[in-house]
C-alpha cells in the first residue's frame, strides 16, 4: 500500500516536469511579419538574442507552406523551442486575406502560449518595418498617436479575431515605410479588400467608435490666411443609438485671432464634425459642445 | 553506618566534598560541604565562627539551639538522609549533630554572571536588562516590574539527575485558571533524566505537529512581563537565561516588546513591514523558480530578457543554483554563529563577498540568484525567535520543491498546505492563527495593526477572563 501511495505522489510531482523550460532554451520572438508569396507563407521574426549578457534584436525570414512548418523548421535550426508568449506585435500586408487570415488566427488561438493582447499594423514593407525601428518604438508610436493625437487606431489580436468573427471591418494602423518608417492613417480589411482611410480623417472614425481621447482642431478665419482658431478637444464621447449618433465635445479655445464668439465657434465645429462623419455613418448626427472659456461680443 | 561513612561511600570518595568534626562539651558536630557549589567565606562567618563561641556549651538539645542561634534565615531541619543528599547537592552546609539530628545551611556559591544587555532580541527604545542562569535573579527581574501579590509561582523539581527548579509564573485573577492547570498538568507529567535548559522543557510543552513554533521564548524580562499582564504564563528553568512564554501565538512572533514603547502609527507600518518580510522570507525563492522554469509568460519581456542574459553562462538548472545558494548561506551562517566575533568580520567579507562575486566571475551562479537568495534570508531575520526562523526555512525549501515541479501551481499547493497545518495548529487549549483565525475584530487593535494602547481597554478573551486592563 505504501509503495502505491509513492508511486502516485511520484507520478503526480512528475508531471509537473513536462511544463518545465529553462530560460536559455528559449527563443524569445517579440514582433513577427506574415505575408503570402507565390502560395507560400513568407514570415519575419524578430528574436531576441543573447550573446555576452547582452540582448540584440535579429529579424529572420523563412518561407513555407503553414505558419506551424516555418516555426517548426526555425526550432529545429536554432535548437531552440520558439516561445510567444511575449509576442508584442504582428505586422501584415495586403497578401493577407481571408483564406490566410483564417489560417493565421487558428495558429494564434491554437497556439496556447500566445496572448491575444499585441497589436496588429499593416505595413507595406513588413521586412524594413521590423529591421527599421524595433517592436517597442513601433508599438509606442501607435499607442502615443492614438491617445494623443487620436490619428490612428490600435487593434490588439482580439479586436482581429472579434471582427473576423462578426465579419466586421478590420482597422489596421498603416506603418509607411519609404526613407523612415511613420503612420500614415488606416488600412481597412472588408470583402475580401484592402482600402485606405487617410491620416485626417481617422479621427471621424475615431468618432464613430467612440475612441477619441483628445486632439487638436485648427480653422483658417475667414479674410485672413495668417490668422487661425486653435481649439483643444479634452474629452470627447459618441454614443450610437438606433439610428442616431450621439456626440459630446469638452472643448478648450487656444487660441481664437478670428475673434469668434461661442455661438459661432460652436457652429463651426459642428458644421466640420458633421460633414465629416457623414462619410463613415448614414445616421442623424447630434453634437452638443462645452466650451471652457467665455468669448461673446 | 552513619552519615559521613555513607556519603563518602556513594561519592567515591569525591575530592571536593569536606567533612569537618567539631567537638563541643557533650555533642558531636559534623559539618559537610560541596566546595565546588558552597560559598566558603559564608560558611566561615555564619557557621564556623559562631560555633567555635560555643566551645563550653552544655545543651541537650543542640539541633533546635542551633536552629535559632544561626544567624541565617536559610536553615532547615532535615528529614532523612535523602533529603541530606539533595540539600548537598543544592549548595547546603549539612551540620550532622551527633550522628543524629540534622540541619542544613544556605551557602550556595553566585556562580552566575551579573545581569547584562539582551544578546538576541535587541530593541532601539526600553529596557536593556535581561535574564540570567539564576532562577531567584529571573524571577526578581519580573517581580520588580510586577508588585502584586497575586503575582503567583508554582516551582517544581524536574529532572531525575538534574533536579532542575522550574517556576510556573502566572498573574493569578488575570490569567484563565484552566490555562495554569493546563500547563502545571503538562509540567508534572514530564519524566525526563535532566533539564539543561529551558528549551529541553520546550519540546515537552509545544505538542504541535507545526513546524512553526508555538512557543515564545524570550530574555527579555519586559516582554515577559507584558506577557504575564495579557494573561499568559511564563516558565523559568534554573540554569536558563531564556524563559518560556506559554501560551504563544502566530501573530506573536510579528510583536517586539519595543512596538508598546513607541507611537502607534509607526508601530503598524514596522509590523506591516515584518509581514512583507516573512512573505518575501518565504516566497522569494519559489516566485523566482516559478518565474523562470515554468510560468515565463507572467513577467515583462524585459525582465525576461534580463533573467535570461544574466543566466546565460550559469551551467545548473535554477533549482540546483538555488538549493547551492541556500547551503552557502546557512554554512555562512552557522559559522558565523560558532567563530568568535573577532574572526566573524573576516568570514563575513570572506564568505559574503569574496565567494559571492567569486561566484559570479566564475558563471557558477547568476547575480540575481544571489539578490534572490539573500534578500529572502536578510527578510528572515526580521524575526526575533530563532524557531521561527528556522521555521522560515523549511517553509523556503518546501515551497523551492513544489514550484521547480510544479510552477506557480505547486506555490499555491504549497500555500494551501502551509495554512492548513498552520490553521490546524493549537497553543495550548487555543487556535495557534487567533486573532486571525478565528476572527477577532477587537483583538486586531493589537495584531497586523497596532491601536494606541488607550483604545485596547480589554484583555484579549482568550487569555484572560478579567477582560477590562486596570481593574
Amino acid at each position: 500500500m505504501k509503495k502505491l501511495i509513492l508511486l502516485i505522489i511520484l507520478t503526480i510531482f512528475l508531471t509537473g516536469c513536462d511544463s518545465y523550460i529553462e530560460l536559455n532554451d528559449l527563443v524569445v520572438i517579440n514582433a513577427i511579419g506574415i505575408e503570402k508569396d507565390n502560395e507560400l507563407y513568407k514570415i519575419y521574426i524578430s528574436l531576441v538574442e543573447t550573446k555576452n549578457k547582452e540582448n540584440i534584436t535579429k529579424i529572420i525570414e523563412d518561407k513555407g507552406s503553414s505558419i506551424n512548418q516555418i516555426l517548426d523548421n526555425l526550432s529545429l535550426t536554432l535548437n531552440k523551442k520558439i516561445y510567444l508568449s511575449h509576442l508584442e506585435l504582428l505586422v501584415v500586408n495586403n497578401t493577407i486575406k481571408d483564406k490566410e487570415w483564417q489560417e493565421i488566427v487558428n495558429f494564434f488561438l491554437n497556439n496556447n502560449e500566445t496572448r491575444e493582447d499585441y497589436l496588429v499594423a499593416y505595413s507595406n514593407d513588413l521586412k524594413k518595418a521590423l529591421e527599421t525601428k524595433e517592436f517597442n518604438y513601433i508599438n509606442e508610436l501607435i499607442e502615443n498617436n492614438f491617445h494623443e493625437t487620436s490619428k490612428t487606431i490600435k487593434t490588439s489580436m482580439f479586436d482581429v479575431i472579434k471582427n473576423l468573427y462578426d465579419k466586421e471591418k478590420i482597422y489596421l494602423p498603416y506603418l509607411e515605410v519609404l526613407e523612415n518608417l511613420k503612420l500614415n492613417g488606416l488600412k481597412v480589411y472588408e470583402d475580401n479588400t484592402w482600402k485606405d482611410i487617410k491620416e485626417d480623417k481617422v479621427i471621424y472614425l475615431n468618432y464613430y467608435l467612440n475612441n477619441i481621447k483628445t486632439y487638436k482642431y485648427s480653422y483658417k478665419c475667414q479674410g485672413d490666411d495668417n490668422k487661425f482658431l486653435y481649439l483643444e478637444i479634452l474629452k470627447a464621447y459618441s454614443k450610437n443609438i438606433k439610428n442616431k449618433l450621439l456626440i459630446t465635445n469638452e472643448i478648450k479655445v487656444i487660441n481664437n485671432d478670428c475673434n469668434l464668439t461661442n455661438t459661432e465657434i460652436n457652429k463651426i465645429f459642428k458644421d466640420n464634425l458633421t460633414t465629416n462623419l457623414k462619410e463613415f455613418t448614414n445616421k442623424q448626427i447630434e453634437i452638443k459642445n462645452i466650451i471652457r472659456g467665455f468669448y461673446e461680443n | 553506618m552513619n552519615y559521613i561513612e555513607r556519603l563518602k561511600k556513594e561519592s567515591n570518595n569525591a575530592t571536593d566534598y569536606i567533612y569537618k568534626k567539631i567537638k563541643l562539651k557533650n555533642n558531636t558536630l559534623e559539618i559537610v560541604n560541596i566546595e565546588t557549589i558552597t560559598s566558603s567565606s559564608d560558611i566561615n562567618n555564619f557557621i564556623l565562627k559562631r560555633i567555635s563561641y560555643l566551645d563550653n556549651l552544655d545543651e541537650d538539645n543542640l539541633k533546635d539551639f542551633l536552629y535559632n542561634y544561626l544567624p541565617t534565615t536559610s536553615i532547615s531541619k532535615i528529614k532523612d538522609y535523602k533529603d541530606l543528599k539533595n540539600k548537598l547537592l543544592n549548595g547546603y552546609t549539612i551540620l550532622i549533630i551527633n550522628n543524629k539530628d540534622l540541619l542544613g545551611i544556605e551557602t550556595r556559591r553566585d556562580l552566575t554572571r551579573g545581569i547584562e544587555k539582551s544578546e538576541y532580541e535587541k530593541t532601539i527604545v526600553g529596557s536593556k536588562d535581561s535574564f540570567i542562569e539564576h532562577f531567584n535573579t529571573n524571577l526578581g527581574l519580573i517581580r520588580r516590574r510586577i508588585k502584586d501579590t497575586n503575582l503567583q509561582i508554582k516551582t517544581y523539581e524536574l529532572g531525575k539527575y538534574t533536579k532542575t527548579k522550574v517556576g510556573l509564573v502566572y498573574l493569578k485573577g488575570v490569567s484563565k485558571e484552566e490555562l495554569i492547570k493546563k500547563i502545571d498538568t503538562k509540567i508534572k507529567d514530564i519524566n525526563i533524566d535532566g533539564i539543561i535548559d529551558s528549551n529541553y522543557l520546550k519540546q515537552y510543552l509545544n505538542n504541535s505537529n507545526s513546524l512553526f513554533p508555538s512557543l515564545k521564548l524570550t530574555e527579555r524580562p519586559d516582554l515577559a512581563s507584558l506577557s504575564l499582564l495579557e494573561g499568559k504564563a511564563i516558565i523559568i528553568v534554573d540554569n536558563s537565561p531564556e524563559v518560556i512564554i506559554l501560551p504563544t501565538f502566530f501573530i506573536d512572533f510579528f510583536h517586539s516588546s519595543d512596538d508598546y514603547y513607541q507611537k502607534s502609527f509607526n508601530i503598524t507600518f514596522i509590523r506591516i513591514i515584518r509581514l512583507l518580510a516573512f512573505l518575501i522570507a518565504i516566497f522569494l525563492p519559489s516566485i523566482y523558480i516559478s518565474l523562470t522554469t515554468h510560468n515565463p509568460d507572467s513577467m515583462p519581456i524585459d525582465l525576461l530578457l534580463s533573467f535570461k542574459s544574466q543566466r546565460l553562462l550559469v551551467p545548473f538548472p535554477a533549482f540546483v543554483e538555488a538549493i547551492i545558494l541556500i547551503i552557502v548561506f546557512e554554512i555562512l551562517r552557522e559559522s558565523d554563529v560558532r567563530i568568535p566575533s573577532t574572526m566573524g568580520t573576516a568570514v563575513s567579507i570572506l564568505g559574503g563577498l569574496v565567494l559571492g562575486e567569486a561566484c559570479v566571475s566564475a558563471g557558477i551562479i547568476s547575480p540575481i540568484m544571489i539578490i534572490v537568495i539573500a534578500t529572502s534570508a536578510i527578510s528572515g531575520m526580521l524575526m526575533q525567535s530563532v524557531e521561527a526562523i528556522n521555521s522560515i526555512r523549511w517553509y523556503r525549501f518546501i515551497l523551492i520543491i513544489l514550484s521547480s515541479i510544479f510552477g506557480y501551481f505547486g506555490i499555491y499547493l504549497g500555500t494551501i498546505l502551509i495554512l492548513a497545518n498552520l490553521c490546524e495548529t493549537k497553543a495550548l487549549n487555543d487556535w495557534y492563527l487567533y486573532p486571525l483565525t478565528p476572527i477577532s475584530l477587537k483583538e486586531q487593535k493589537d495584531g497586523f495593526l497596532k491601536l494606541p494602547s488607550k483604545s485596547q481597554k480589554t484583555r484579549n478573551p482568550v487569555l484572560s477572563t478579567n477582560k477590562v486592563r486596570g481593574r
